[in-house]
Formats: structure tokens, sequence, C-alpha cells
């Protein structure tokens, strides 16, 4: 290959550099749209728990609301993602929607959504909305999500197992043990449970 | 909710006067009220540094405070620091080592470079220091520690 004059092996400026570092990048946020609803999410407290009911009335009734919408609700228009691979088939993963119906499956899930003029009419919104919960038993870490008898995440599944596939090339056995010298590390990224 | 108050302060070299609730946090104020949309929103918790602006020449998080806390106040966002060529040096050394990718993060990392530069000459553990309150989540902070170092050392008048 030969080294050409034009912008191949070269730093160039990047055009847009300079605007974004003025601040005038415009973001999705920075648009502004007339009659604009704002969006706020009802999330769950809890790690694993069953909703027994749900009550929005007063929520719908709120100040500025547009509309309140539930996991039945938007599943009515909306098909759940389910990861499926492939080449490995025995690959196992319960289905999962926008907002949870029936069970939340981490804190944090979204819940309800309120959708009013402004966001903190929305925000208001969520405060009147009752939760029924039945809390689950929580799975806080992968080790004890693979331990023998642990508790399922996800109700929808009957094991925590995702998938169990092992491949080999060559002959690792021999490799490790003709290796010098030889060190190991678990890594744990974010928090760990004590 | 629905307790209002008078607020006047000093926005970017400008008088402002506004009627507000008392809940509307700065950010708010300064992005949907008043349209200045360079200074950014990301955690909305005081974590990631991106809606930093300077309050009385300090970096404030405009998420954590209360439009009614501006009242008296001398606040500058990255529009007003811009305009008066207050960063300009930054913003050069910015864009040179193309310290930025997506730029939601570099308003928020201008303001607090730029205090604290206003404060010294600081070594390259303290900008790495003062940017640990801000969040970058595709540059990495090498070139953006670079860029500050280097007009830390222009200001100084040495090499870095």
């Amino acid at each position: 290959m030969t080294e050409a004059s034009g912008l191949i092996g070269r730093s160039t400026p990047r055009r847009d550099a300079k605007r974004l570092a003025e601040g005038r990048g415009r973001y999705t946020d920075d648009l502004d749209v007339a009659n604009l609803g704002h969006v706020a999410f009802l999330r769950s407290p809890h790690a694993h728990a069953r909703i027994l009911s749900i009550d929005t009335v007063a929520a719908r009734q709120a100040p500025g609301v547009i509309a309140v919408i539930t996991g039945e609700d938007i599943a009515a228009v909306c098909k759940p993602w389910q990861t499926r691979l492939a080449p490995l088939p025995i690959h196992s993963s319960p289905p999962q929607y926008p907002l949870v119906r029936g069970e939340a499956c981490w804190q944090g899930e979204a819940v309800v959504a309120v959708v009013a003029a402004t966001r903190a009419q929305a925000e208001d919104a969520l405060e009147s909305i009752m939760i029924d919960w039945e809390e689950l038993p929580a799975v806080p870490s992968i080790e004890m999500a693979g331990a023998s008898r642990a508790a399922v995440v996800n109700t929808a599944k009957d094991t925590n197992l995702g998938l169990d596939h092992a491949f080999t090339a060559g002959n690792p056995e021999q490799a490790f043990a003709s290796a010098r010298p030889l060190s190991s590390m678990i890594l744990f990224l974010g928090a760990r449970p004590a | 909710m629905s307790e209002q108050h008078d607020i006047a302060f000093t926005l970017n070299g400008k008088p402002v006067n506004a009627l507000v609730d008392a809940r509307l946090n700065l950010a708010d104020f300064l992005r949907q009220t008043l349209r200045l949309t360079g200074t950014h929103i990301g955690c909305e918790h005081g974590v990631c540094g991106a809606c930093n602006v300077m309050i009385d020449g300090r970096s404030v998080r405009s998420c954590l405070t209360l439009a009614v806390q501006a009242d008296g106040a001398e606040v500058e966002t990255i529009e007003g620091l811009t305009a008066r060529n207050a960063i300009a040096d930054l913003q050069r050394e910015f864009v040179a080592r193309n310290a930025l990718q997506c730029g939601y993060c570099t308003p928020g990392m201008l303001v607090t470079a730029a205090e604290l530069l206003s404060r010294g000459k600081p070594s390259r553990t303290e900008i790495r220091e003062a940017l640990s309150g801000n969040y970058c989540r595709c540059t990495g902070y090498q070139a953006i520690v670079d860029a500050i170092e280097a007009v830390a050392a222009l200001h100084s008048g040495s090499k870095p």
C-alpha cells in the first residue's frame, strides 16, 4: 500500500467538535416540539415481586395527565423481546415486556408510565398510583442464582440457567498442564453483594 | 405544589427576572424556560456533572440547585462562558485533541475545568481529582486531562 496524500493516515479535525464544545449540540431532549408530552415511570421498589393489583384511578384524574399506561395496556400493542440464539436452540430466556406484566424481576424495572403535560405533573401523578405487591425471594448475585435449589429470578422459568454450553479447541488440559506461570483471576463489575 | 417565587439574578451578564415554582430546579429553568440547552441533564441526582454551571465563580450542579437559589447570584452557563471567550483556550485544546465524542458531558467538563484553572496550576492528579465528578461515557478521560493540562501549562507559561 502506498501512502496517499489524502486523508488516510492523517489526523483531521472533527467538523462538529467546536460546536459541541460550545454547548451548541442538539440532542433529543433539546428539541422543542409543540404539544409534547412528558413521561415518568413508576419503577419496582423490589428486586422480585408479584403485582396483585394496580390502582391508577387517581393518577388518570391528576392535573395535566394525558395517559396512564400499564404493562397490560402496552402488551396489547407491543410484542415482548425474547432472546433466541439460532445456533444454540437450548438457550432459554423469558419474554421481556416494556412494562412489568404481573411480576417484577429486578429493582427499578418500569411498571407504569404516566404521560403528562409536564414532567413534574407526570411525577406528581405517579405518587398517587397504588400497587399491591407480594414480595418474592430475591436472588442478588450470580453465585446465588447458580446455587442448587436457588430461588428463580423469573417464575416464567423453572431454572436460572439460560445456557449450559462448553466447547474446546485443541487440548486445553495439556496446554494448562504445561503452561508456566499460570495465573487466574475472577473479575466482578460493579458492586458485589457481600 | 403551586407555591411560586419571584427571582432576580444575573445570567451570562444579563439580568433575569422570573416567577418560578418553588420546586423548579435550575437546570430545568435554564433548559426549558430559557431554552439554554447547552446545560445538559444526565443523572438528575448530582453524580454525572453534565449539568454543571458556574454560580458566583464556582461550579455547581444545576440539577441539585433550585431556581430560587439562584436569586441574587451571578450564573454563567456554557453559552455565556463561550460568548465572552472565558474558556476559549480550553475549548481549543478539547477540539484539537478530540477530547469529546458525543459532546454531552463537555459543557459540564469545561465548567469544572474552568473553575479548577481559576485556582492556579493543577497537577495531573489534581485534574483527575477535579474531574471525578464529571462522567464521560464515550471518550475516556485521557484526552480531556491532556487538554486541561495543556491549558494549565499555557496559563503558567511552562511546559506540562
